[in-house]
């Protein structure tokens, strides 16, 4: 570290000192800040010209670096998979949706991941609006569910979750059919739903579901937010509240978590309404700045593959193959009512509704 | 001194250089990029957000938060630092190291520990329901304002009570040979003496509640109680992402903490007690005799209250098998302890432990270096390294660590260290340095200047000085700031969570992901063993303090 250090004060430090010394001890920090303010500048100027240049050869470094949201247990087992049939290795970074997008931004000058594996959708497509996916055409391109991948190829939404209604089976007397049951007393401040700022998925669902319902769709907000609708952090944190018996159900929670939870022998179940719910696919890309390009389409390969796609089912996601079964404790997809909306509509209003629903809530 | 050799100035400068490049190049990379959102300078129009409404009520919300945490957690502090300073239970030496577990609880856990006490059917229901009536009120303002100051007040108890005991006795015995009573002594001799300590201790639980992300987003977003860092973490954070106005907010931060770290300046040096001389120390002692039993509930309470509710509900959850069954003994179970120890969970665990001990030890250098600087003159460059060595402790976690990304990152940045562990020492380094500053600082503030004129009057070198006179006066100041370094770089989430470099993880980012995504028992049960054991590597800190303070007795 002290090493690192003296490198550091060796080379951009010098400027400092310099700058310093020109014009003596009277020099305070506010002068400081300026100067590399200045510097910084016509770093970014230079860097702009030689970024062009580098941008031609593309080499590959040996190991393939993935940013990777979650759930944990299936990144693990895919990267170890891959690791195990290609011999690549893997760098991987695990973390939320917000984590590896928030890394991304800050790395936009210099990039380092070469896939991304998000949990939501909207970004991936902004990300391929902003031209910073390279599109690829895997071999099993023409076995997957329609919708759930980019017609160019620029993105797979390898594995997808539904939002249901969760419930806790020892709390809950009538189990609920469709959104509108929970306007009933018998769930009076006992209703959760994640809250949109920290969870994607339901931030989505909002706006689809208004795009097929309309106005209705609002009206439905606030006749729930009536009955004690509460926001209750991400979707984990959501499910756990009615897990522990302080909610009666969650509403548009991701349904893996709760067969998770099932499995461990917890008092909780989920149904999927009639009137229709979200399904999310969860997009794997290459970044256009991808410098391990053949690994990196490897790895799609990969998880789109028989092995790779079982590792899907396993963790009680759906597989984006037609051919692949889903894990047998869970909901097929055939039995899951989806709602009607387009893509395009929840990214022009996504925001909009978003703090409309706040207000609706809070 | 009236001339300053060579050595000194390229000392100094030295140190200016290595605090710019930990701390203000990150910074001034998060400004930058807050007014130049596409390469190009687009003014300070993106200012103008400040003037909203909404971020208005935001701000009043942080300032409100940051008030109340001061006076309660004063509250809390101020008896426990009389009891150890002053009588009895200060032979108890482990008190202090349980006084710290608060502050060593991640403050997400705290307030998750809290939450699930006291949320409807909680573990206070199931135990007491008599208290249904009493919980609602916890998922307020004082409900947040409460798990902060007990999360906190082991900082301003830690300077208090080092204060108080360096005030010593002479002065109030000669106070009271002059017939001077008890309130008058205290309103005279201590108090003057204390306040100066004490304001330190207040700006930096001021400051650190502001800056403060865990509990405002457990608890605040939850009740829709917003603060400036939970908004900066939602733009941070949360697609869109818009580190621009992550930025300007995180000025806001900087401007409010300037000003009160200002105030703060100026009322330290209206006040200065300089209180160690040469002279020996009598320690004052005020024996409470029969009286200890309302200390010791005193002391029972505060704990019952910092640890026994969170860690009740931490351990509960940690030993629960079926979360749904609450709490019963046939519920009762090791799985989650034995997961954690076959999983990945003790590689996290163990990365944790030498990371934090590598970067406790280089703040607790730096602090050292940049101390004895900044006390030795107040020219404007010491100011300025004033600034920067507290700066970081000002603005959120996560701001620093965007600038840290930026800075560390940049492709003209030739140094190897991103996406490495150095990264994450590197960030520990630089949330952590205020601590240490501030921690030597309170104790450095309190010397006099005989004992050091002295020693040049005897003849010493200013290197012999340095080693024989003042770093034995200061080291239990160093410790302190090495304990609370590690302490705090043992539970860092924000930084951790981004800067890890991949394959790899801390305990604070397995028990998130946790959290997030896994078993919540397997994060709590990660909770108690990261927390055991920082205990356990404390007591072998205290017990090399006291040993290099038997000196004074």
């Amino acid at each position: 570290m002290k090493k690192q250090l003296s490198i550091a004060a060796g080379t951009a430090g010098i400027l400092f000192l310099g700058a310093c010394a020109q014009t003596e001890s009277e020099q305070g920090a506010e002068n400081d800040l300026n100067e590399a303010a200045e510097q910084n500048e016509t770093n970014n100027e230079e860097a702009a010209e030689s970024n062009d240049s580098e941008e031609a050869d593309h080499e590959e470094t040996g190991e393939l670096t993935i940013y990777t949201s979650g759930p944990a247990g299936m990144a693990e087992a895919l990267v170890e998979g891959f690791e195990e049939e290609t011999g690549v290795e893997v760098d991987m970074f695990q973390g939320t949706t917000g984590d590896v997008l928030g890394r991304l931004q800050a790395e936009e000058d210099n990039p380092i991941a070469d896939v991304v594996v998000l949990a939501s959708m909207p970004p991936a497509m902004d990300f391929k609006e902003r031209g910073m996916t390279m599109a690829y055409e895997s071999e099993y391109a023409d076995s997957l569910r329609d919708g759930w991948y980019d017609e160019e190829f620029h993105y797979y939404g390898f594995s997808a979750s539904a939002l249901g209604l969760s419930y806790n089976t020892e709390l809950v007397d009538e189990v609920p059919e469709d959104w509108s049951d929970l306007t009933d007393k018998q769930y009076a401040d006992q209703i959760a739903i994640p809250d949109p700022y920290e969870s994607g998925t339901a931030r989505d669902f909002i706006a689809a579901y208004v795009n097929q319902e309309g106005d209705a769709g609002w009206e439905l907000f606030e006749e729930l937010a009536d009955n004690g609708l509460q926001m209750e952090g991400a979707n984990n944190p959501a499910l756990q509240s009615v897990i522990g018996g302080s909610n009666q159900l969650v509403m548009a929670g991701v349904d893996y978590m709760v067969y998770n939870n099932i499995q461990d022998g917890e008092p909780v179940d989920i149904v999927f309404p009639e009137s229709g719910t979200m399904v999310t696919p969860r997009p794997a890309f290459i970044m256009e700045s991808a410098e391990n390009v053949d690994s990196a389409q490897q790895y799609i390969d990969y998880i789109l593959s028989d092995a790779g796609q079982e590792i899907v089912a396993d963790a009680f996601l759906m597989p984006i193959r037609e051919d692949i079964d889903v894990h047998e404790d869970r909901a097929d997809i055939d039995e899951i009512e989806q709602l009607d909306f387009e893509w395009e509509y929840l990214e022009e209003n996504g925001e909009a509704y978003l703090e409309r629903f706040q207000e609706i809530v809070r | 001194m009236a001339h300053v050799s060579w050595t000194q100035r390229v000392n100094k400068y030295l140190a200016l250089t290595v605090l710019t490049l930990l701390v203000l190049m990150p910074l001034a990379l998060v400004i930058m990029r807050a007014v130049t959102p596409e390469g190009t300078f687009e003014g300070f129009g993106a200012f103008s957000i400040l003037g909203e409404g909404m971020y208005q009520e935001i701000l009043l919300n942080s300032l409100l938060l940051g008030f109340g945490v001061v006076i309660l957690s004063s509250f809390i502090a101020a008896p426990l630092a009389f009891f150890m300073a002053r009588t009895e239970l200060g032979r108890h030496r482990w008190i202090d190291i349980v006084l710290i577990i608060p502050f060593m609880t991640p403050p997400y856990i705290g307030a998750m520990g809290w939450i699930l006490s006291m949320q409807s059917n909680g573990y206070a229901e199931q135990l007491f329901p008599f208290l249904a009536p009493v919980t609602p009120l916890f998922f307020t303002y004082f409900g947040m304002v409460l798990v902060m100051s007990l999360h906190l007040f082991p900082f301003i108890y830690l300077i208090m009570r080092n204060n108080l005991e360096n005030i010593g006795g002479r002065l109030e015995e000669a106070g009271l040979i002059h017939g001077g009573s008890f309130g008058y002594r205290l309103r005279r001799i201590v108090l003057p003496l204390f306040v100066s300590g004490y304001s330190m201790g207040a700006l930096l639980v001021f400051v650190k509640t502001i800056g403060e992300f865990g509990t405002p987003v457990t608890l605040g977003n939850r009740i829709g109680f917003y603060v400036l860092t939970s908004e900066i973490h939602r733009h941070a954070s949360v697609w869109p992402i818009d580190f621009g106005t992550a930025a300007i907010l995180s000025t806001m931060l900087l401007s409010v903490s300037m000003a009160v770290w200002y105030f703060q300046q100026w009322f330290a040096a209206r006040t200065h007690g300089k209180v160690v001389s040469g002279k020996g120390q009598t320690k004052a002692y005020t024996p409470l005799g029969k009286k200890q039993i309302f200390a010791w509930l005193y002391l029972a309470g505060v704990l019952g209250l910092a640890i026994g509710v969170p860690y009740f509900s931490v351990a509960s959850t940690a030993f629960m098998d079926v979360q749904g069954r609450g709490l019963a003994f046939d519920n009762l179970t090791l799985r989650h302890m034995q997961d954690l120890f076959t999983g990945s969970g003790l590689e996290a665990l163990w990365n944790s432990v030498w990371l934090a001990g590598i970067a406790a030890t280089i703040s607790a250098a730096i602090g050292l270096w940049v101390t004895i600087i900044i006390m030795k003159k107040r020219g404007t460059v010491e100011k300025g390294m004033d600034f920067l060595s507290i700066a970081p402790n000002t603005v959120p976690g996560i701001v620093v660590v965007v600038g840290l990304i930026l800075f560390w990152n940049a492709y003209w940045n030739p140094a190897p260290v991103y996406n490495t562990w150095m990264m994450l020492v590197t960030t520990y380094v630089v949330l952590y340095i205020p601590f240490t500053v501030q921690n030597i600082k309170a104790i450095y503030g309190q010397l006099g200047d005989s004992l050091f004129q002295a020693a040049r009057t005897s003849g010493a070198s200013p290197w012999y000085v340095l080693r024989t006179v003042l770093l034995p006066l200061i080291l239990p100041g160093v410790l302190a700031g090495w304990i609370m370094s590690f302490t705090i770089s043992m539970r860092e989430l924000v930084g951790s969570l981004i800067l890890r470099p991949p394959n790899m993880h801390t305990s604070a980012t397995f028990i998130y992901s946790q959290f997030e995504q896994g078993t919540v028992a397997q994060g709590m049960a990660m909770a108690l063993v990261t927390v055991g054991l920082t205990t356990v590597v404390l007591i072998g800190v205290e017990k090399m303090k006291e040993r290099s303070q038997r000196y004074r007795t």
